[in-house]
């Protein structure tokens, strides 16, 4: 209870009291003194009524003339109220005013948080002792659920910030180490740009690009001081030629012996720079806030596959891991099917290859794709000889190339006949003859390990969301599973 | 050792021209830094040949897709 009120409650029980004294007996002071209780009875109701009142008009989902009506009510209700409860109300329902939320800037966010707390700071200094020490008050506020809002945008930004520093520092030092960091950062970037408004994140990528060069540019240097055995730039050129072109003084002939080891140790890290770069594309600021996720996701994917053809094995497997998880994401982004032929080294999205499919899409899949074909005439012949060959440090024989091919396409067949079921808790299945090719594959010696897992946790998939469905055996008759 | 061209950047830092290309109209470097003693260090890099009024400047490349066909090229190039 509020001192406001408390103050009458308490004053009423002193009268109350009063009445049961033995030397309290004279009439005018009885009647007045039961008069004074039946006021504060009213205001007590009335104060209650009120808050009740108030308190549905800003948490209850009303209609305008539902508030309308109850703003009535409360300002017939206060007529007669003491002084002390209307100010009391007043500043209740100042607090508790609607405030409408804007979209904008760090600063708009940033002044709007101080302007509300200077405002909740003004009510408190104006408002009696304890009165906002009254849960209801906090509960109900309007501003407080601003400020609670505000809060949350300018601490999820200062979080992006700062992961996004984090994520180019780890991409800066080429390590194959920082992978699953690298990976962890991405998803949380990727969750926190959804919680922001769009120009917030324009503004954030501003950030990056254009105003905070040289502190970028330091951030750098710190890390390369801290990260010797790094196989990034160690000591940078005084000028940022990653950013200017720096003038050519002299070109010389000169003689310098360079190891073979640190030939391969260079290239490599090169290799795991492009292998990076590619890998966070799908999830960095700006391509996933400013292009289509499916033309991205599709020319990463034939960017990906360009780079498989050079790079280490140990990276061909980063690289088609990473290329599997875009698959999936087009998946659920397009309802498609997506599977790869381990025989021909083509991905398939529905019932085209992926070049086909990036074809269709958008102007930036297009853009990558002559992007490729003018550097490289393979293109389109994405993972020639597929992972397996080169993960096992093997060649596959003849009759593997064969047996994989012929059930990489009958798997392919069977997820694509069951495509527009992808979406559903259960397939109508044809039970007994997926199992049976599932054995098959499983049985069958002449597929490579990672191919037949493959291909059986596609099928395995399939088979659970069967499960609970009425399957029919072509012997047996229909049965329920 | 390799008797290849060296540059001198007008920072006063060196690379040594590990392979020397035009790529779509473009001339790019594969490079390694070296260090005060014309050694190299760790640091391998592709760098974007641009010429002004004569004068040949260099920036870092850093499109992923030059950056592989310029690997792939001196891997042939070292076979």
């Amino acid at each position: 209870m509020n001192s406001v009120i408390k103050k009458y409650v308490e004053e009423k029980k002193e009268l109350e009291h009063l009445l049961y004294q033995d030397d309290f007996n004279f009439n005018s002071d009885i009647a007045d003194t039961k008069k004074r209780i039946q006021d504060i009875d009213k205001i007590i109701d009335k104060y209650y009524s009120i808050l009740a009142k108030q308190s549905s008009i800003n948490n209850d989902n009303l209609t305008s003339e539902q508030i309308s009506k109850l703003k009535d009510e409360i300002a017939v209700d206060k007529i007669g109220l003491p002084e002390d409860i209307i100010n009391y109300f007043n500043l209740y329902a100042e607090v508790n005013s609607p405030t409408v939320r804007q979209v904008g800037s760090y600063d708009y966010y940033f002044d709007r948080r101080r302007e509300l707390k200077d405002k909740v700071s003004k009510i408190y200094q104006n408002a009696p002792i304890s009165l906002y020490g009254r849960s209801e008050v906090k509960v109900d506020s309007s501003i407080k659920r601003e400020l609670d809002y505000i809060d949350d945008i300018l601490a999820t930004y200062d979080k992006l910030k700062d992961n996004i520093s984090k994520i180019r520092r780890l991409q800066n030092r080429k390590d194959i180490s920082d992978r699953d960091e690298l990976i962890r950062l991405s998803n949380e970037i990727k969750n926190d740009k959804n919680k922001l408004p769009l120009k917030l994140l324009r503004e954030l990528e501003d950030y990056f690009i254009n105003d905070h060069i040289d502190r970028k540019v330091k951030i750098q240097t710190d890390e390369e001081k801290v990260a010797p055995v790094s196989l990034a730039v160690i000591d940078r050129p005084k000028k940022d030629i990653r950013r200017e072109k720096v003038k050519i003084k002299t070109r010389k002939k000169g003689k310098f012996r360079i190891p073979k080891g640190l030939i391969i140790a260079g290239v490599s890290a090169m290799a795991i720079a492009v292998v990076m770069a590619l890998e966070a594309l799908s999830s960095s600021v700006s391509s996933a806030i400013s292009a289509n996720d499916i033309s991205t996701l599709a020319s990463t994917m034939i960017d990906n596959a360009n780079l498989w053809h050079s790079v280490d094995p140990t990276y061909q497997e980063v690289l088609h891991n990473v290329n599997t998880e875009i698959a999936s994401n087009i998946s659920n982004l397009t309802g498609q099917t997506t599977a790869f032929d381990g025989a021909s080294g083509i991905w398939h999205i529905g019932d085209v290859d992926l070049a086909t499919f990036a074809n269709n899409a958008q102007e930036i899949a297009k853009g990558a794709i002559n992007k490729v074909a003018s550097i490289s005439a393979s293109a389109v012949l994405l993972f020639a000889g597929g992972i397996p060959v080169l993960k096992k440090g093997i060649k596959l024989n003849n009759e593997q190339k064969k047996n994989e091919g012929i059930y990489t396409k009958k798997v392919n067949d069977i997820l694509n006949y069951y495509k527009n079921y992808t979406t559903l808790d259960f397939v109508p299945l044809d039970y007994f003859h997926v199992k049976n090719l599932y054995n098959e594959i499983k049985n069958n010696k002449n597929i490579s390990s990672y191919e037949k897992d493959e291909m059986l946790s596609k099928l395995d998939n399939l088979l659970h969301k069967s499960a609970s469905a009425i399957t029919f055996d072509f012997n047996g008759g229909g049965k329920v599973r | 050792m390799i008797e290849n061209d060296i540059i001198t950047l007008e920072d006063d830092s060196n690379y040594g021209i590990l392979l020397d290309t035009k790529l779509d109209d473009n001339n790019y470097f594969l490079v390694v830094e070296l260090d005060d003693n014309e050694q190299p260090k760790n640091n391998f890099k592709v760098l974007k040949e641009i010429i002004e009024e004569n004068d040949s400047y260099v920036i870092e490349e850093t499109d992923a897709l030059v950056l592989n066909k310029l690997l792939d090229m001196y891997r042939k190039k070292l076979n």
